[in-house]
């Protein structure tokens, strides 16, 4: 029979097996800092309330093979990194007994749960590619291409909503996620928006899908464009949000033109970076972030080194110039929104008027970060675009 | 492509802003680099006369070394450091600290503001008690015109005593600390408010962290040294004609007891209620708790989470006759009403111009001006400001400084951080220093460590660049 505990943890969701989510939600950060990062709840535990709480933490961490966190009282000493894992852990102390006999069971659930473990496949210049399949493997394919250095948690509610009809993949970043197994980061080869374009090419042919839809998100919009000139095997595009380097063709929010410069700057060598890096680690830096999905967000810039190579990563994808790439035949989807005030909505306007087969959507709501969340309207209209370009797919299968 | 030239988007976007209510004119501009836009907003005196009244106030040359701060939606004051105004406002408006255990103000209250700062108190005191009369006590030149300032911002009767109340009449030594202005006193003694400074950073939701915090704690200790005229409360009170003192409200960083001595005999009995902030060393609190007691007021007093690590109490005294006045109350609604702050109109602007031009890039920046041809390449605070045009590092920092926050914050004391600049200002700034003087000519970390202009210049003119001689 299963003993209670009167002590440990829970976040403000309520159960273990929230707790455990959460830790493997915040994974992408706690497997690549180099320190153990340090946690604080959401109030101070009274009593010795702390040290059951780490005894508990110390287990869960254990079942589901992430590295320990290390609970403190108070947020104050905490890195935005750290504060963002801890908001998501949302730390309480439970109002009732917690079962916690069944630690290993939860864990093990929340491993297998949605999207699952990743699996790993190489590109073409070796380097290992951490992604993600979904939905039923004779479904026409498509393609999910995050933003740069976004963990697949962002892109899981696509993912989702999709893989009902579809047989969904995506990946995460090169070089900017450490691997499951605690090897840390992999060597970043290379940074070229090709490069990262013939990742999504890769990625297909580790699953042995052999033509797809290519949906780009923010920055990954880029990436599906110069994988799109490449190669016929990706057959239709879908661009969401899309940042693209266009010249004069088209203005850029101060935004973009903001993170131009710092990618620029940390782009240049890991010592620029690791200056750069102790200033974004205010925790001030959280606040510009969207709380639900800040430790998404933060997670390129966590350490020096992942500031480093997303420099380098997404530094080649904002300022690789896109108007070359728009000569791909493949019918198109671009989708926009006049309050997106990250990515301006005119370069998503004229990278539809110049592909020969685009058709523009431009909703009237949606910032940025909505194209992440697949709300029903977004949804509704990917779904819609996928029918009509994958008729002949479902017909040859 | 852009459907129109510069010069009618730029004039296509003031038309929009015109529209909106509380603009009663707008100009939009671009940099000299064409990179950036600002737009100039004269406000519109019936719907927003608050922030019509703080540019006339501007243009008359009234802030001096201070700055706008917006501590809350509706609200905008004159402040010396933007930490210390959202402590203050947060204290003292959100979190009600002095109205409590009784305390209350009835209509046309007569309040005593000793230790008044910017004027926070002030303004809580006169907004909720309808034609209060308000004397505001505080010893530093520069906070004393801030409580002017903010007065005449929110049309508030006070009147102003620049100087110390004390048990004799004189003069004395003061300290302020500029970066820390609220533990300014006669008594400072640097270790003991350091002690103090550090057990409230150490405290609560915001507390700092290691080499951090002692860069902090140093920072905000710098001293200057003062003599400030005395006077006691007594003789305040004979001055002014004050028959009685509805409420006393003392906050002067260890001179409390002396305040009391300085009181007299006449007038202890026309007090009603007092409130007073009273740092406990050496049995400070007893004392002055006896001393309430004695003088015939019901007594209570608390310590702020926040303040356990410090020596700070706030004790609240009222007399048991004392007639019940309006109870303040911490979630009731803001007493401000004089329209929107200067950051909710830029917000509304931004959303009339995505709904109106939905292709056109909004201005980065948005500035509150008198009049438009008046401002308009006029550097506000004459004398603080280096020359623009000198060529030099300090003035090359200034000119990126006024385009990211407003000529008006190019001040040595002014901090990057205090005028709302964030990772990504930081990253401007950086980018527009190496526009102008190569790569590395300011490592980004100064901008956390040294964050104010005076201390990012200097090190600018003292770091030479490698290949480039110093101008």
């Amino acid at each position: 029979m299963p003993t209670s505990t009167a002590v440990g943890a829970v976040p403000d969701t309520g159960s273990l097996s929230a707790l455990a989510q959460a830790l493997l939600d915040t994974a992408s950060l706690t497997r690549v800092m180099p320190e153990r990062v340090r946690v604080a709840p959401v109030e101070p535990f009274p009593g010795d309330g702390t040290s059951s709480a780490q005894a508990l933490l110390d287990r869960l961490t254990g079942a589901l093979g992430l590295p320990e966190v290390e609970m403190v009282p108070e947020p104050g000493p905490l890195s935005a990194a750290e504060l963002a894992v801890s908001r998501r852990l949302a730390l309480r102390p439970p109002d009732s007994a917690e079962d916690e006999d069944q630690l290993e069971d939860v864990a093990r659930q929340v491993l297998t749960a949605f999207p699952g473990r990743p699996i790993v496949v190489p590109a073409y210049d070796g380097s290992p590619l951490r992604c993600w399949a979904a939905g039923p493997e004779d479904a026409p394919a498509v393609a999910v291409v995050s933003a740069c250095g976004m963990p697949v948690g962002l892109a899981s509610n696509w993912l989702a909503a999709l893989s009902s009809s579809y047989r969904v993949v995506t990946w995460e970043s090169r070089g900017l996620f450490a691997g499951d197994d605690g090897s840390g980061l992999s060597e970043l080869v290379g940074h070229s928006l090709d490069v990262q374009g013939d990742d999504l090419l890769a990625v297909l042919d580790g699953f042995g899908i052999p033509r797809a839809h290519a949906m780009g998100l923010c920055g990954g919009a880029a990436i599906a464009l110069a994988a799109t000139a490449r190669s016929d095997r990706i057959t239709s595009m879908s661009l969401w949000h899309g940042d693209y380097e266009l010249g004069d063709e088209a203005p850029k929010t101060a935004h973009q033109r903001d993170v131009e410069s710092l990618l620029a700057m940390v782009a240049r060598g890991r010592q620029q970076a690791a200056g750069m890096h102790r200033l974004m680690s205010r925790p001030a830096t959280l606040e510009a972030l969207r709380q639900d999905i800040a430790h998404y967000l933060i997670h390129p810039y966590a350490t020096s080194e992942l500031l480093y190579r997303y420099g380098l990563l997404n530094g080649a994808i904002m300022s690789t110039d896109c108007r070359p790439l728009l000569t791909a035949g493949q019918p198109t989807l671009v989708v926009t929104s006049a309050k997106d005030t990250t990515a301006h909505p005119a370069g998503s306007e004229f990278i539809a008027a110049h592909l020969p087969r685009a058709e523009l959507r431009s909703m009237p709501e949606g910032d940025h970060l909505t194209a992440f969340d697949a709300g029903s309207e977004l949804v509704d209209l990917a779904r819609e675009f996928l029918r009509d370009v994958t008729t002949e797919d479902r017909k040859g299968t | 492509m852009n459907d129109f030239t510069d010069s009618s988007r730029e004039r296509a976007l003031a038309e929009v802003l015109r529209t909106h209510p509380a603009v009663a004119d707008a100009a939009v501009i671009e940099s000299t680099d064409g990179r950036r836009l600002s737009a100039r907003i004269v406000p519109d005196p019936g719907a927003a006369p608050m922030l019509h009244r703080s540019a006339a106030l501007e243009a008359a040359g009234r802030l001096g070394d201070l700055s706008w701060h917006e501590p809350a939606s509706g609200v905008r004051v004159a402040g010396f450091n933007r930490s210390e105004t959202d402590f203050l406002h947060r204290e003292i408006f959100a979190e009600n600290a002095y109205f409590r255990h009784g305390i209350t103000l009835p209509p046309g209250a007569v309040v005593v503001d000793v230790g008044a700062n910017i004027g926070m108190f002030t303004l809580c005191a006169a907004l909720h008690s309808p034609g209060a009369r308000v004397i505001a006590v505080e010893p530093v030149a520069e906070l004393a015109e801030a409580v002017a300032l903010n007065a005449e911002l929110h049309g508030v009767d006070a009147t102003l005593l620049c100087g110390a109340l004390g048990r004799a009449e004189g003069e004395t030594e003061f300290t302020f600390y500029p970066n820390n202005s609220v533990m300014s006193g006669r008594f400072a003694d640097a270790s003991e408010d350091l002690a103090v400074l550090k057990g409230y950073l150490l405290t609560g939701q915001n507390a700092e962290k290691g080499a951090q915090l002692d860069r902090l704690v140093a920072d905000r200790m710098r001293a200057e040294h003062r003599r400030v005229r005395v006077t006691t409360l007594a003789c305040l009170a004979d001055e002014l004609g004050l028959r009685h003192i509805d409420l006393l409200k003392i906050d002067v960083e260890k001179a409390e007891a002396e305040v009391l001595e300085g009181v007299g005999e006449a007038l202890w009995p026309r007090i009603e209620q007092i409130v007073m902030e009273v740092h406990d060393t050496d049995g400070r609190l007893d004392t002055v708790l006896k001393e309430l007691r004695s003088r015939g007021f019901e007594v209570a007093h608390e310590q702020d989470p926040r303040l356990l690590l410090t020596p700070c109490h706030n004790v609240y005294a009222r007399r048991p006759e004392a007639a019940a006045g309006r109870a303040l109350e911490a979630a009731s609604a803001s007493p401000f009403d004089g329209g929107p702050t200067q950051r909710e109109l830029e917000q509304e602007l931004r959303e009339l111009i995505a709904r109106s031009l939905p292709s056109a890039v909004p201005p980065d920046r948005f500035a509150v001006v008198a009049d438009l041809a008046v401002v308009d390449g006029q550097p506000a605070a004459p004398g603080a400001v280096p020359d623009l045009a000198d060529g030099s590092r300090t003035a090359i920092l200034a000119r990126i400084w006024a385009g990211l926050f407003g000529a008006e914050a190019v001040q040595p004391d002014a901090d990057f951080f205090d005028l709302g600049g964030d990772s990504l200002t930081a990253v401007r700034l950086l980018a527009e220093i190496e526009a102008e003087l190569g790569e590395g000519a300011l490592a980004p970390d100064l901008i956390f460590t040294d964050s104010t202009f005076g201390a990012l210049a200097a090190a600018m003119e003292t770091d030479p660049l490698p290949g480039r001689a110093v101008s």
